[in-house]
């Protein structure tokens, strides 16, 4: 919950919807929120982005992996008391800090995403210190704190947050793959720099199911489903928010504020 | 007005020498091992101390999730999160050990308690004294820096780094084997898994290690010192069974 009034007495007696009509219905949300995702990466699918917008995308989205994510995937794990969908998040959280961290166990030695993030816009010129130097715009630095706060703290339960990592799973599978497509086959990107797109793809295709079975199963109640279905919306809007700044500059609308130093 | 003359820090050999003999103190000469006093249980008495270890849910995810939150230091951070692999089961990720939560179910459904009996337990309200140790526990890995919070396992994982520890662990295990085989378990190796987990040739030797290595990098300043002894006290304090 955010700051909206609590739901009433009218809004929790209509029945529950079914599992079935619930996921539906968030699909369906996604839908009619954002029916074509983040113009950014619609730009980008569309090859009508240039090297340079790309570049930036690259450096400013750096501590959303870095940062953000993990720490509202930690937040989320933290209060998530089922413990099947708890061992979930916890795969999760290695994927996103890196599988190398298990490797004693796996012989995995996948990084984390931040790192294949930096290895991404060193495949496209850029220098390491080029994108963890860079004052990330202001709407970006705050669509990510959202996130976070959001994540860690009573404005979504565990279950509303399956519900947002639902959403970023969804939105990540259609539209970055697409991105990926089009830097390899527009951009000419060499593939060996795109394996933050496979590695991410990869681990979404690994969790989206569970993610449905536990929002089907849990989400049983007219009130979970309304909550569960903001915070989805909500982590929609959040994804769209952070590439609001790079579409505004990659069309010239406005140079946005910077993070100070 | 006169000012306090600065205070130096200790050296980290110092400082954590000054924390085993608070425990050595504190303990007033008894065994810092877990498990001293047990034995000589019947099955029933144990099943029923496993039905109130249950009650009110697990919170081994919530402390060390708190941990793992608050460290702004990758690599201490990732540490963390591989020790939460540890205890929040290695077949996570293809790894060989359940979690301790399903561990602890082992321990119980080897005694009679079944797993339906363990979710309705784990959905009831905890013991009003379970309610505020775990409560403060839950607050002091929250709202300490992160520091603090993680030198605060050098109470329990810490104490495995102790002489004396492996001897005293093995001799647990092998008491508990025999206990429990007189008292007709049928499956022994689960019911003891746990203590083999917490054991210092498990997995908490390590992470035991982690924490003095947090201790000997991170709580450095007369401050952090000052607030990581506070901590590792009331830590001990609320470990004490009918003291609090």
């Amino acid at each position: 919950m955010g700051s909206q009034l609590p739901y009433g007495p009218e809004a929790l007696a209509a029945p529950a919807k079914s599992s079935a009509d619930f996921i539906a219905f968030l699909k369906a949300e996604r839908q009619r929120k954002y029916p074509d995702g983040p113009a950014f990466l619609a730009a980008v699918a569309a090859g009508e982005a240039s090297m340079d917008d790309i570049r930036l995308w690259v450096k400013d989205l750096y501590d959303y992996w870095d940062k953000g994510l993990v720490y509202a995937t930690g937040a989320v794990y933290t209060k998530t008391n089922d413990e099947p969908i708890r061992t979930h998040m916890l795969r999760r959280m290695v994927d996103v800090e890196g599988e190398e961290i298990v490797n004693d166990l796996t012989d995995w030695d996948t990084p984390a995403y931040e790192e294949l993030w930096l290895r991404f816009g060193e495949g496209i010129g850029l220098t390491r210190e080029d994108v963890t130097g860079f004052q990330q715009f202001t709407r970006t630095y705050f669509s990510m704190r959202t996130l976070m706060t959001y994540s860690r703290y009573w404005d979504w339960t565990w279950l509303d947050g399956v519900a947002t990592w639902y959403a970023a799973d969804l939105q990540w599978r259609e539209y970055y793959a697409a991105a990926r497509d089009a830097l390899r086959d527009t951009y000419g990107v060499a593939e060996t720099a795109l394996e933050f797109f496979r590695v991410l793809l990869e681990d979404v295709d690994s969790h989206i199911g569970w993610e449905e079975e536990g929002l089907a199963y849990w989400a049983c109640t007219t009130e979970r489903q309304l909550t569960a279905a903001r915070a989805f919306r909500e982590r929609l809007d959040i994804e769209d928010q952070l590439l609001v700044a790079v579409q505004e500059v990659r069309t010239g609308d406005r140079l946005p504020f910077q993070t100070p130093a | 007005m006169a000012t306090k003359p600065d205070r130096k820090a200790l050296s980290p050999g110092e400082f954590i020498e000054l924390m085993e003999q608070t425990r050595f103190e504190f303990n007033e000469g008894k065994s810092p091992f877990r498990g001293d006093a047990t034995g000589g249980r019947t099955f029933e008495q144990i099943a029923e101390g496993k039905r109130k270890f249950h009650t009110g849910g697990d919170p081994n995810h919530r402390f060390e999730g708190e941990r793992y939150l608050n460290v702004t230091d990758k690599h201490i951070r990732r540490k963390q999160l591989r020790k939460l692999v540890d205890e929040g089961g290695q077949t996570t990720v293809g790894g060989p050990m359940p979690s301790h939560p399903a561990l602890a179910r082992w321990h119980s459904n080897e005694f009679g308690v079944t797993n339906e009996e363990i979710d309705q337990l784990e959905m009831e309200d905890a013991l009003p004294e379970v309610l505020v140790k775990e409560g403060w526990w839950f607050d002091v890995n929250r709202s300490s820096p992160w520091p603090v919070a993680i030198a605060s396992c050098m109470v329990g994982e810490g104490s495995k780094r102790l002489p004396g520890s492996v001897e005293h662990y093995t001799k647990l295990i092998a008491d508990a084997r025999v206990e429990f085989e007189k008292l007709g378990v049928k499956n022994v190796d689960r019911a003891v898994q746990l203590l083999i987990e917490h054991a210092p040739f498990g997995a908490d030797m390590e992470h035991a290690q982690f924490g003095e290595e947090v201790v000997r990098a991170a709580v450095t300043t007369p401050e952090l010192q000052d607030e990581a002894m506070r901590a590792f006290i009331l830590t001990m304090q609320r470990n004490s069974r009918g003291k609090v």
